[in-house]
């Protein structure tokens, strides 16, 4: 009966940013907050699994508090434990800090026999991750899973490439990624919610991890985030006299040299 | 300051571009090129390879990022160079995560630039989720980027380097069982093409297909779409989708029908030069990421479209 772990991340909702008008840079102090969406077909993935054969779903987060969220809503959608991995005097983690914390949950808390995560988070779009622990960790790796066979001691990946789609067999354990195509992750319902909300998040500092303090150390820091420039025309045509409308277009694109 | 630099990639069709954009950055300082294919060889000294290594045996498993990843990294210990560079492909990407694990190394991924600023390396890149662009310091190195293709002008810059044979023990840990091709055209045709009709949930049937191809006909245009079209409908074919998690597309020409133009879709279409939508509600976001936006029912615009556009030829 195999013990997955899953990773879930809380982003900023992209869609909520806010910008900076006297900076022109973009904020997302304020922004709502909520999973990361590759995250969720990550858990739903392993919730299916469990379903069929049996095991245990552990869900882990790093992150501050508020992270607390997305293990609560882990919990309400059916994972059986949640672990926060945190420390208050370390605001922000990049991606490779964030990669040896979790491979070195795996180890302190494992074995597990399978680990799922997101192809990519939707605030960074670092989609590195993944790959990262399978490396610290010699774990071999299946991304950009859109399809997945468990059957005791292999998987089976499809994988969505860019010249076709790659049916893989691996050994277990391994780290796979998945697509957003791989399942329609399901809703927490209110009984979940209430039964997730008597379930405990575990606190794990990194001291507890065999972390040094340079794996945590920031390598890749952000020093501005501006809204992207895209000057479009935005001439509006009327349609409804189509005969004038296309005329008015092509005459346009003529001029524009595109047609 | 010159600056050493490596590149990886077995892709004929990424190679001209990686080594331009890396000739220019290590300002004389060399760069060394990796690959498993010796077809490729030639064509890298072509693009300016000061070195070119070449891995074996040859990977009998393609697209492996384990085997990759450890023959990037037997370079890397040869050369010590200051920054990788890979393109930006799914595979590209997974190899450098692989290979950022090895070297416990920074990875800056899908770089739309990068530069050596004050000793440092900046990048440039997209962030939430098209929302933001990101300026990224990176903080040591040896430093890893991947690379979006389309930001330099390839440019021919022959030199006579050496090739060097680098044997790689490392055997792949997973077994391809099947590849199924995806057609030629969608996914490759869609990054070249030069006009792009793409359609969205704006399109009633699946039978009105017949519409946009007869469009995309007259335009000499490929045929993309939204996510919802190609992966939860599948009325396009699986890959034929554009946007964050699908194809970035840069054609002169793009023309959006029925798309509403989520910022996820426009992730992918940001660099078009010219955009027209057809749309029939006047306040969808696409309008403000369009040049030309008829407000109408694609149902009678396009046929219009296409009368007119026939009319001329
Ligand atoms: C993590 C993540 C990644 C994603 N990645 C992608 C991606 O790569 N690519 C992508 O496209 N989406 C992506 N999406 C989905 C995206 O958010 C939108 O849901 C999607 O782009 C909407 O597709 P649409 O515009 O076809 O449909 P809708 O939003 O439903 O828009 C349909 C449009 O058609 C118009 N319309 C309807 N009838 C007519 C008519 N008769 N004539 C003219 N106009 C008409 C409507 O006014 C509307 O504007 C992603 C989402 C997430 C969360
Ligand atoms: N802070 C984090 N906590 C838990 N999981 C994470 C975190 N950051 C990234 N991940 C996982 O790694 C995947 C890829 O993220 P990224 O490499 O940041 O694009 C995500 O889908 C998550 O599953």
């Amino acid at each position: 009966m195999p013990n997955i772990l899953v990773t879930v991340k809380q982003v900023v909702d992209v869609d909520s940013l806010k910008i900076d008008r006297a900076t022109n840079t973009i904020t997302t102090v304020g922004v709502p907050r909520k999973m990361n969406d590759f995250d969720k077909n990550a858990l739903e993935e392993a919730i299916r699994i469990r379903e069929k054969q049996g095991g245990k779903v552990v869900a882990v987060s790093v992150g501050q508090q508020s992270s607390r969220d997305v293990l609560k809503e882990a919990l309400a959608m059916g994972a059986d434990e949640a672990y926060l991995i945190t420390d208050q005097s370390i605001p922000e983690f990049d991606s490779r800090a964030v990669s040896h914390l979790i491979s070195k949950f795996y180890t302190k808390f494992g074995p597990f026999d399978l680990v799922i995560m997101g192809e990519g988070s939707v605030d960074h779009f670092s989609v590195q991750v993944g790959p990262r622990v399978a490396e610290l960790l010699k774990l071999p790796q299946l991304t950009y899973t859109r399809r997945l066979e468990y059957s005791g001691d292999s998987v089976v990946a499809e994988r969505d490439l860019e010249d076709g789609f790659h049916v893989v067999r691996s050994p277990l354990p391994c780290v796979v990624t998945v697509a957003q195509e791989i399942n329609q992750p399901r809703l927490p319902t209110l009984k979940s919610i209430l039964a997730a909300s008597k379930k405990p998040i575990n606190l794990v500092p990194p001291s507890q991890l065999e972390i040094n303090a340079d794996m945590l150390q920031p390598v890749v820091t952000t020093k501005t985030v501006v809204p992207p420039k895209t000057e479009r025309k935005k001439v509006v045509i009327d349609g409804s006299k189509p005969e004038e409308a296309v005329q008015t277009l092509i005459k346009h694109l003529t001029q524009e040299g595109v047609i | 300051m010159t600056h050493r630099v490596l590149v990886y990639s077995d892709s004929p069709k990424h190679i001209p571009e990686l080594l331009t954009y890396a000739n220019q950055l290590s300002e004389g300082g060399g760069v060394t090129m990796v690959t498993q294919d010796d077809k490729l060889v030639d064509l890298s000294f072509e693009y300016g390879a000061s070195r070119v290594y070449l891995t074996e045996p040859k990977s009998t498993s393609p697209y492996d990022a384990t085997t990759t990843s450890a023959a990037i990294f037997e370079a890397y210990n040869k050369e010590k160079p200051e920054l990788i560079i890979l393109s930006a492909t799914k595979f590209g990407k997974e190899t450098s995560a692989r290979l950022a694990a090895k070297l416990d190394a920074p990875l800056a991924t899908e770089c739309r630039s990068v530069s050596f600023t004050d000793g440092r390396i900046e990048v440039e890149r997209m962030v939430f989720s098209g929302n933001g662009l990101s300026t990224e310091i990176i903080g040591r190195t040896p430093a890893i980027v991947t690379l979006q293709s389309g930001i330099v002008e390839p440019r021919k810059n022959p030199h006579n380097g050496e090739t060097e044979k680098l044997s790689i023990e490392v055997k792949p840990m997973t077994q391809t069982l099947e590849v199924r091709r995806k057609s030629e055209t969608s996914a490759a045709r869609l990054e070249e093409a030069e006009r792009i009709v793409a359609v969205g949930r704006g399109l009633q049937r699946k039978e009105d297909l017949e519409l946009i191809r007869q469009l995309a006909e007259v335009l000499h245009a490929a045929i993309g779409g939204s996510r919802p079209l190609a992966a939860d409908l599948g009325w396009l074919s699986d890959d034929q989708w554009i946007g964050l998690s699908g194809h970035k597309v840069k054609p002169k020409l793009y023309v959006a029908i029925g798309i509403s133009g989520q910022i996820q879709h426009i992730a992918g279409m940001r660099d078009a030069k010219v955009v027209v939508a057809i749309n029939k509600d006047p306040n969808a976001p696409m309008a403000a990421n369009s040049d030309y936006y008829v407000v109408g029912d694609l149902y009678t615009i396009v046929p219009e479209l296409i009368k007119q556009l026939k009319q001329r030829v």
